[in-house]
């Protein structure tokens, strides 16, 4: 027969295409959570990630308009992104006010519920009859900004970290970079990255292909690079005639996309181009399913209520602020144990020297019957004498 | 005399005292070592790093400088985390320390300055920041303390050091946002110490718009919750047209956004530290960029004496004024007349001064006449104490208590005062000490006959005043020395010996001192009742001896049959028989109870 007839392919090769095509109509969800203290430049690093003015920086004329807020908030801002044709729905998940207390202890709290929260939810909704319309604010990806103070980690940034990291695919990135010379950088970087090891906080590191040279290669430029160094900025400058995202000083122009000057690239790449994909799918696979695990384990999940009520308790049990207040009852409680205690044994002693002093008073006066009954005996006698 | 007094001043120098303040990682050793143009100062880890680095610094200066720590509360050593840097204990909060360096500048005239730079390692480090406001507010009252117990004792020590801080550098924090809850907090409690400047460090963070916004932002944030910092004036009769002009610039230019560096380097001929970025160099003393030479020269040059006089005739006579009249009000009768001379003496001050002065005098009348009825209802608590043996006993107990801990505070102060002073302590016998708790009244009584024209003096030599409070500003500066009552209430100089009038104590220990004390007044009224009623009992048993003895008399007299013999007997023996009763019960039945048994006696003896 005609040896050269090459039958025509069945077509399963074509899935990953109409795969594809299926995607490109759908689009994709993409969650990112910006942590940190405030004045670190997280607004500023958001609008310069997608190259829009997403969230406004705060007006400073505002701030006085609402007294000094003690807790930390949620803000969410959901974005709609298209690149060619290809949609994707970002939700921004801000964190204002963390760090911001003179007492900023368990201030982690609310971000660490709103993580669980988020879980919760789909997980609540994944069990529901209908599933079409599952809304998933589950976090893909959190960006902790740690504060370029050159020395270290504070206790309250270890904390967190390790918080967030047994929730979600932590990135720990130093922000405003642009104050650390690069020697100053090289031994900050090397420190954090000790205190990670040692404190065991779990950051996300890419996935390494050992089939893929040039992705292998990527990925462990990206873990070398931890945590990225970022600079940020809205303006751009013209450098050799380019107009680039930069900041200018009156000794020199910072170029955001400079590989000398930050890591911004790298983590650009390691959000959006190479790993996003992985940071989804990791959330959902590893995240989730410890989630899962541990709601399952702790709780029958048929009992929805239950575990309401539960994390409602855990809510209370772990406020801040009912924290201190029982904190202060307990002190004046025992305080006021106290005082009352010394007042019992001062009263006991008393009532004791008071009965001393009255048994001594009763011997004398026993004593002194006893004289008088002497004389009465006497006085019977000489009356007996005198009667003879 | 005024040239004689430089001249002296120049042999021995100028003492200056710097407190250097704010978050981790602002830049503050950077800019002691800046300021001083000599890697003096070692960064967090720096030693643990570079190994051996201790000994080429020394090497290197001249002057050697001693770091001295002072207090440290954690359970972690926050001064150790400068020398070593541990990942392993890295999430336990680090507490705070408070370190003191002094290093000798000579000045290009040949003026010697004492530069004491006191660091606080560990500030806004920990989750709960307050301890480390508290903490330094205590530092700062201590030294003031210190300068007060020296200034009214008998024999001052001739080589006393003045370690009251000059200034305060507060490092804001390059947020670009504006000042947070703890900065606003710390600048507020400290400004009652001390001359607060704030800076903002690490200005190479700022582009020059941003720069302006932020520092927009802090003078908003300064205006709005009256941070009391600290002000470049002149006098309203000040004539040198430059001196005008260089305040003026210099309040203008507040906050100080500074740019310090450790790394030497030479630009355009010229020797000086540099910042190398790889898209720039920065000079620290190009004034266009950074603060940094302005502010150096204010430090330790322009404004330098001016720091030292706010310090000494405002800040500490403010303080001072509050710590005496606490006690000068200890008694009624001097309250009415030291006002009065108060008063009088005001209206050579400024307005803004007299208001503060009469203000605070007014809440000092207040609290006065509370605090004197607590003094009277105590001695007469310890008049009563007296009575009664056993009573006495337990105080002593508890006094000795109360000796024990006073021992404790007293010593490190001691160690302080010089030798020549504890040998005079040494005169007095020991007793004294004891007894003075009981004698406090009067001893207070008896030094405050003194005390009326110190204080006129103090505010004689306090004209100066009027320096600082012509602004607007310093109306809520004033403002803020108004302490809350009980805040008043606690620094009450309780303890008045006569070799060292004022042994002032720590805040934290003071109020340990007032909670003991309250315990003991309640306990002591208690008993005072309790012994009031044993002495009317006591009373009540004689009375009816008494009756028993006249009854017996009579007895006697009239050789009365068998018969009466046997009732007396049954009436003591009933009178016996109310008392057993009476130890098993309350107090109040117990009255009852002996008042009937009473009263049946004199029944008995009627129908006698």
């Amino acid at each position: 027969m005609n040896e050269s007839y090459i039958p025509e392919p069945i077509g399963i090769a074509n899935l990953p295409n109409q795969r594809y095509k299926l995607v490109l109509k759908e689009g994709s969800t993409f969650t990112l959570m910006v942590a940190g203290e405030s004045g670190l430049g997280k607004t500023t690093f958001i609008n310069t990630l997608f190259q829009t003015n997403l969230k406004p920086t705060k007006d400073s004329r505002n701030r006085f308009n609402s007294p000094i807020k003690k807790t930390v908030e949620i803000e969410i801002i959901k974005a709609e992104l298209e690149e060619k044709n290809f949609k994707l729905n970002l939700n921004i998940i801000d964190t204002p006010g963390f760090g911001d207390n003179i007492n900023n202890n368990l201030s982690w709290n609310s971000i660490i519920e709103f993580l669980d929260d988020q879980h919760l939810s789909f997980m609540k909704q994944e069990s529901q009859p209908d599933r079409s319309k599952i809304k998933d604010l589950r976090v893909h990806a959190c960006l902790y900004f740690i504060k370029p103070t050159g020395h270290t980690l504070k206790p309250l940034d270890i904390i967190t970290m390790k918080k967030l990291s047994s929730r979600v695919n932590l990135i720990p990135v130093i922000g405003k970079a642009d104050t650390l010379t690069p020697n100053e950088m090289l031994e900050f970087k090397k420190r954090i990255r000790e205190i990670i090891e040692i404190q065991e906080i779990k950051i996300y590191s890419p996935p390494i292909e050992i089939d893929d040279q040039a992705a292998t290669e990527h990925a462990k430029q990206l873990i070398e690079s931890m945590p990225f160094s970022i600079i940020g900025s809205e303006n751009k400058y013209e450098v050799n005639n380019v107009q680039v995202y930069g900041r200018k000083f009156p000794w020199g122009i910072v170029e955001v996309e400079n590989d000398q000057h930050c890591d911004f690239r790298k983590l650009r790449s390691l959000l959006l181009r190479t790993n996003m994909l992985d940071l989804i799918l990791s959330t959902n696979e590893i995240h989730y399913e410890t989630f899962r695990n541990k709601m399952m384990d702790s709780e029958d999940i048929s009992e929805v209520n239950n575990v309401d009520k539960d994390k409602l308790s855990d809510k209370i049990v772990n406020n801040p602020e009912f924290i201190e207040a029982e904190k202060r009852l307990k002190r004046y409680f025992a305080e006021q144990l106290r005082n009352e205690d010394q007042r019992f044994k001062q009263w006991k002693q008393n009532i004791h020297t008071e009965k001393n002093r009255l048994n001594h008073d009763l011997a004398q006066l026993q004593s002194q019957m006893k004289k008088l009954e002497e004389e009465v005996r006497l006085l019977q006698e000489t009356k007996k004498t005198s009667m003879v | 005399m005024t040239g004689y007094i430089r001249k002296k001043d120049n042999r021995r120098g100028i003492r200056f005292n710097l407190l250097v303040t704010g978050n981790q990682g602002t830049g503050k050793t950077t800019f002691i070592n800046s300021l001083l143009d000599q890697n003096i100062l070692p960064h967090r880890y720096q030693y643990n790093n570079k190994g051996n680095n201790i000994n080429n610094i020394n090497s290197n200066n001249k002057t050697i400088p001693k770091t001295i720590t002072y207090s440290n509360i954690s359970a972690l050593n926050a001064i150790d985390l400068n020398n070593s840097f541990d990942p392993t204990n890295s999430h336990l909060e680090p507490g705070i320390a408070i370190t003191e360096t002094s290093v000798e500048i000579i000045d290009d005239d040949n003026t010697k300055i004492l530069l004491t730079i006191i660091d606080t390692p560990g500030f806004g480090d920990n989750f709960n920041n307050n301890i480390c406001i508290e903490e330094i507010c205590n530092f700062l009252e201590q030294q003031f303390d210190l300068v007060l117990a020296e200034e009214t004792k008998v024999k001052r020590n001739p080589r006393f050091e003045d370690t009251r801080i000059h200034c305060c550098l507060y490092f804001i924090e390059p947020t670009g946002h504006g000042l947070k809850e703890f900065d606003i907090q710390s600048m507020i409690k400290f400004s009652k110490f001390v001359n607060i400047l704030p800076i903002i460090s690490r200005a190479d963070s700022f582009t020059i718009d941003e720069l302006k916004k932020f520092k927009k932002n802090i003078l908003l944030d300064i205006e709005k919750f009256k941070i009391p910092i600290f002000q470049f004036q002149t006098d309203d009769d000040e004539t040198d047209i430059d001196l005008i002009e260089e305040s003026k610039y210099l309040s203008n230019l507040q906050p100080f956004a500074i740019i310090t560096s450790d790394l030497e380097g030479i630009i355009n001929d010229k020797k000086t530290r540099i910042r190398k970025y790889p898209w720039g160099i920065i000079d620290i003393n190009d004034t266009n960029v950074s603060d940094f030479p302005i502010l150096k020269s204010v430090l330790l040059g322009s404004q330098l004496q001016e720091l030292k006089d706010i310090t000494h005739d405002f800040l500490y006579e403010n303080y001072r004024t509050e710590k005496l009249s606490s006690v000068v009000d200890l008694k009624n009768n001097f309250t009415d007349s030291t006002s009065n001379e108060f008063s009088s003496q005001i209206p050579s001050m400024s307005n803004l001064a007299e208001i503060a002065k009469s203000q605070s005098m007014a809440k000092f009348d207040l609290q006065a006449k509370r605090s004197n009825i607590d003094e009277l209802s105590e001695s007469l608590v310890k008049s009563t104490i007296d009575e009664s043996n056993i009573i006495k006993e337990e105080e002593e107990e508890e006094e000795e208590e109360e000796e024990e801990v006073d021992d404790n505070q007293e010593k490190p102060i001691e160690e302080q005062v010089e030798e020549s002073d504890i040998g005079n302590i040494t005169n007095t016998p020991q007793s004294v000490h004891r007894e003075s708790l009981h004698s406090e009244v009067s001893n207070a009584s008896q030094s405050t006959l003194i005390k009326p024209s110190i204080i006129n003096r103090s505010v004689t030599n306090s004209p100066q005043l009027s320096i600082n409070s012509n602004n607007t500003n310093n109306g809520s500066f004033i403002g803020n020395f108004q302490v809350p009552q009980s805040q008043i209430d606690a620094k009450k100089l309780r303890k008045i010996s006569d070799t060292v009038p004022y042994m002032l104590r720590h805040e934290t220990i003071r109020s340990k001192h007032a909670k003991l004390e309250e315990l003991e007044r309640q306990s002591a009224i208690e008993l005072a009742k309790k012994a009031e009623e044993l002495e009317r009992k006591a009373r009540e048993l004689k009375l009816r001896e008494s009756i028993l003895r006249e009854r017996l008399e009579q007895s006697k007299a009239k050789s009365l049959t068998s018969n009466s013999v046997v009732s007396v007997q049954s009436d003591v023996q009933s009178g016996i028989q109310s008392v057993t009763q009476s130890e098993n019960l309350d107090n109040d039945d117990n009255e009852v109870k002996t008042e009937t048994s009473s009263n049946k006696f004199i029944d008995s003896t009627d129908d006698n």
